[in-house]
């Protein structure tokens, strides 16, 4: 049987008062009341003070609440407003036939995109951090730059021959590729397959596959006008670099295709030119 | 509209239904606004203080989690912006004696007995200790429980009780104090 003697602590006496406390408990501590003034006075005050804060709610004053009314609905509007944009540039911006392929095969850490549990608005995020990547690319296309997504032998000193480039220029029409149709040599235009940036990263592996991903949206926005005004390019694509990652991180690249099937963004990176080089594509970054 | 729960009312409001959203706000602005009075004490900045909490509440809509409960997340959100709001300015003293004089004022009117009015009532509360002025806001004047009371504040839910218990047993403390009446008397055995 419990202490009688022992004053109860301050949340047993709240249940107590709440009526929380079970008949063996209740009756434990209505006897230690029973002989202890003090505590007796302190739950006949908070039993006191309960009857009146729950009476404390104040109603909105009339105006406050016709100017609250008119904060929401103007809030409200920003909020459409802002969710059929976000839309909009989705709808507008061509993807890449494939790419959802390539996304969903594509060694990610997250969710895959077809059991995606995030919010609605959340995969929208995620959709619209490609599309500015993929209209960054297409519009490389169109200013006539080459893209080469063949297999690159680095280590081996080996360029991309002239027949290839040729081809790879050929293919340059701003059709949607489809992943496997790509070989060795083709370039598949358009926009080129994207991984979504919006996962977690995997390792590279000796350099070959590069799948450092990140957030682009707002970055590669901000550098499509940027890539037409640079001046000079940092990159001698004429020399392969012995350390593939040393090269990268040299000619502060930020975009480079290693594997015909995904486009890669080291972090931080912002590009402001796009070319091309040994190791294929090249986005510099400033 | 009353009989649909406030998770139904989120579900709607992210799905685009705007009449949701107000269905919401109407359901909970009196205690919205009555916490944020226990804070920053002056009508005009709880107002205030309440138009920011709604407005946040529907910018980060999407976040709501449907696990968690609508009135813990409504109020944690109130109480910091109401933290936020004294932050940015100096609260202005209760005068004791001004306080006295508009509680007997209004003594006859007072609907619920309470020998003050509801106004002058979270003026005392406003004036306790703030760790047991905001639970019992959240569990007496927001109608909150004292699990979601704890979430709310991030502490332990016995904490909770205990502000809660204290903070009580303190207003009527200070409403007998100052001599108003019915809430004195208001006692019962333990």
């Amino acid at each position: 049987m419990d202490d009688v003697t022992r004053h109860p602590d301050d949340a047993t006496l709240f249940d107590l008062v709440e009526g929380a406390l079970d008949d063996a408990r209740a009756e434990t501590v209505q006897a230690h009341l029973s002989r202890c003034p003090a505590c007796a006075a302190f739950v006949a005050a908070a039993r006191a003070g309960a009857a009146v804060s729950s009476s404390a709610v104040e109603e909105m004053p009339a105006e406050a609440v016709a100017r609250l009314d008119v904060t929401v609905a103007a809030a409200w509007r920003d909020r459409v407003a802002g969710i059929a944009a976000a839309e909009a540039l989705e709808d507008a911006t061509p993807v890449a036939v494939g790419a959802t392929d390539v996304i969903a095969t594509a060694p990610i850490d997250a969710d895959p995109i077809g059991n995606d549990s995030r919010p609605a608005s959340a995969r929208r995020r995620g959709v619209r951090r490609l599309v500015p990547v993929l209209a960054f690319v297409v519009l490389g296309t169109l200013a006539g730059t080459s893209l080469y997504l063949g297999e690159q032998q680095p280590k081996d000193g080996a360029t991309l021959g002239r027949g290839e480039q040729e081809t790879a220029t050929e293919n340059t029409a701003p059709e949607p590729p489809s992943p496997s149709a790509v070989d060795g040599g083709a370039i598949e235009a358009g926009a080129p397959p994207v991984a979504d940036t919006s996962v977690s990263a995997g390792e590279p592996a000796g350099g070959e596959e590069y799948k450092v991903q990140r957030d682009v949206a707002a970055a590669t926005g901000g550098a499509m006008s940027e890539a037409a005004d640079a001046a000079s390019s940092p990159v001698d694509p004429s020399e392969p670099p012995a350390d593939y990652d040393e090269f990268v991180e040299q000619q502060q690249l930020c975009l480079v295709t290693r594997d015909q099937s995904q486009l890669v963004l080291p972090e931080g990176r912002i590009p402001t030119q796009i070319t091309q080089g040994p190791l294929g594509l090249y986005l510099v970054c400033g | 509209m009353d009989a649909v729960t406030d998770l139904e009312l989120v579900r709607r409001a992210k799905a685009g239904e705007q009449r949701a959203f107000e269905e919401l706000v109407r359901r909970h602005q009196d205690r919205v606004f009555s916490v944020a009075r226990g804070v920053v004490r002056s009508p005009e900045d709880a107002a205030d203080v309440a138009q920011e909490a709604f407005i946040a509440v529907l910018r980060h809509l999407d976040t709501f989690q449907e696990g968690a409960a609508f009135t813990t997340w409504l109020h944690r959100i109130t109480i910091r912006k109401a933290y936020d709001h004294l932050r940015r300015r100096v609260p202005e003293p209760v005068d004791p004696g001004s306080l006295a004089m508009e509680q007997l004022e209004a003594r006859d009117t007072d609907p619920f007995d309470t020998g003050m009015t509801r106004t002058a009532l979270l003026d005392v509360i406003a004036a306790l200790d703030p760790a047991f002025r905001d639970a019992v806001l959240l569990v007496d004047v927001a109608g909150i429980g004292v699990e979601e009371a704890a979430a709310a504040l991030g502490v332990a839910p016995g904490t909770i009780k205990s502000r809660v218990f204290r903070g009580r047993a303190t207003l009527a403390r200070e409403l007998g104090t100052r001599g108003m009446g019915a809430a004195s008397d208001k006692v019962h055995d333990g």
